[in-house]
């Protein structure tokens, strides 16, 4: 009796011990990668989560107008590429360099006047050449004056909406508004009106600059 | 519990999205014992996946059915697993993979097979038994009839309740039970002999 208890015990022991160590092998690693593809290629992944369930076409267009915003906060605070003054100073080297290419106001008005309402009030003796540059990818209009000191003065009109003029230090003359860059002897002074820029560069003074400038404004006010 | 309990129960409407969304939620973490689990059937691991899958997609398309507060949802799978098994998978791939275990290359036996585990199970039977490889222990599991083989897989290795298992194998509790005992005892059989015939039983 005692022996076969004895064996009924060590029996249930040998039972346990056997049932422990096969529960082990549930943690034999198993590669599921394919097993994964091949299921996500036939059951769609949830498209909603449980927020957007919850608060459903609220929450949705909620998302769409947070990404809304942070495109255009994007699109404002980086806006389109700018011209280095560089590139502008090069422009300037080009057009400085050449004799004249176009000489009447039509001709001239042709590429500054980029913007609907805008014209170039230049009389046809002020302009040594005239010419559309490409200057990367970006379209400038660009006009060479005869300056009374003989020291060319380039201008050139952009469009602000896909290009840039270079940033450069605020100064105001004669009331109005402009930014100053400085690029070896070359003074660059811009303004923006409307969708456009408008650029004077020369070795002359920036009040000169902007007389220039100045010959170049809304049909309407 | 069977893949049939789960047809009686009345189906929820789900839209497509609310399908995917508990599938992953609820069968996704699971599909690694299942797979593991195939693999102790199949032996193969393209079959295995092949059955895992299908197991898988069968399950996806009775999940509205599915009811999570009654149901484990390990054990509605592998009852799904067996069903898949049984009505198709052991009949087209049974040929092949006797050959596979005929073919598969036979471990030298290990020093420890030796040792007499009755005579000193006291204190050293799970030593003994901790002292066997993984593949030694699947060797022996693949040597079992097929009850055996999965009262075992359910209860042991898969951490099923005696009532799970026997709802999964469609027998009484007692049953899985007698299968358990019966079958812990070839595995033990074989280790200690490392002798597949020895092993081999019928109920």
């Amino acid at each position: 009796m005692d022996n076969d208890m004895t064996q009924h015990d060590e029996s249930d022991a040998v039972q346990r011990a056997i049932s422990t160590r096969l529960a082990r092998l549930n943690t034999i690693p198993v590669d599921t990668s394919r097993l994964d593809q091949l299921l996500r290629d036939q059951i769609p992944m949830p498209r909603k989560h449980r927020p957007f369930l919850v608060f459903g076409w609220l929450a949705g267009a909620g998302a769409a107008a947070c990404a809304a915003l942070i495109i255009a906060a994007a699109l404002l605070f980086t806006g389109p590429p700018r011209l280095s003054a560089a590139e502008l100073a090069g422009v300037y080297q080009n057009l400085a360099a050449q004799p004249g290419i176009k000489q009447t106001g039509s001709q001239a008005n042709s590429p500054v006047q980029m913007a609907p309402g805008m014209v170039c009030m230049l009389k046809s003796g002020q302009i040594a050449s005239c010419c559309r540059q490409t200057v990367g990818k970006y379209r400038l209009a660009c006009v060479a004056v005869k300056s009374p000191s003989r020291a060319s003065v380039v201008m050139v009109a952009g469009n602000a909406g896909k290009v840039n003029c270079p940033q450069g230090q605020a100064v105001t003359i004669a009331g109005h508004s402009y930014s100053l860059v400085v690029s070896g002897h070359i003074n660059m002074l811009m303004r923006r009106v409307g969708k456009r820029w408008y650029c004077a560069m020369g070795s002359e003074k920036p009040g000169s600059l902007a007389q220039y400038l100045g010959q170049i404004a809304p049909t309407k006010r | 519990m069977n893949s049939d309990t789960a047809q009686d129960i009345p189906a929820q409407k789900l839209t497509e999205s609310e399908l995917a969304e508990k599938f992953y939620q609820l069968i996704w973490p699971e599909r690694a014992n299942i797979l593991r689990f195939a693999m102790f059937l199949t032996h193969r691991t393209c079959d295995a996946e092949d059955l895992t899958q299908e197991t898988l997609l069968k399950a996806w398309r009775a999940l509205d059915r599915f009811q999570t507060r009654n149901h484990n949802i390990k054990a509605w799978l592998l009852t799904i697993l067996r069903n898949c098994w049984t009505d198709s998978f052991r009949r087209t791939r049974h040929e092949r993979n006797q050959v596979a275990l005929e073919t598969l290359p036979q471990e030298p036996p290990e020093p420890q097979q030796s040792a007499q585990p009755e005579e000193d199970q006291r204190c050293d039977v799970e030593a003994i038994l901790n002292s066997f490889s993984d593949q030694r222990m699947i060797d022996a599991l693949r040597t079992l009839g097929e009850d055996y083989r999965w009262a075992i897989l359910l209860v042991d290795v898969s951490a099923l309740s005696y009532d799970e298992a026997a709802a999964a194998m469609g027998v009484p509790v007692g049953t899985v039970r007698s299968r358990l005992f019966r079958g812990r005892r070839m595995v033990r059989d074989f280790l200690i002999s490392g002798n597949f015939s020895t092993a081999k039983g019928v109920e």
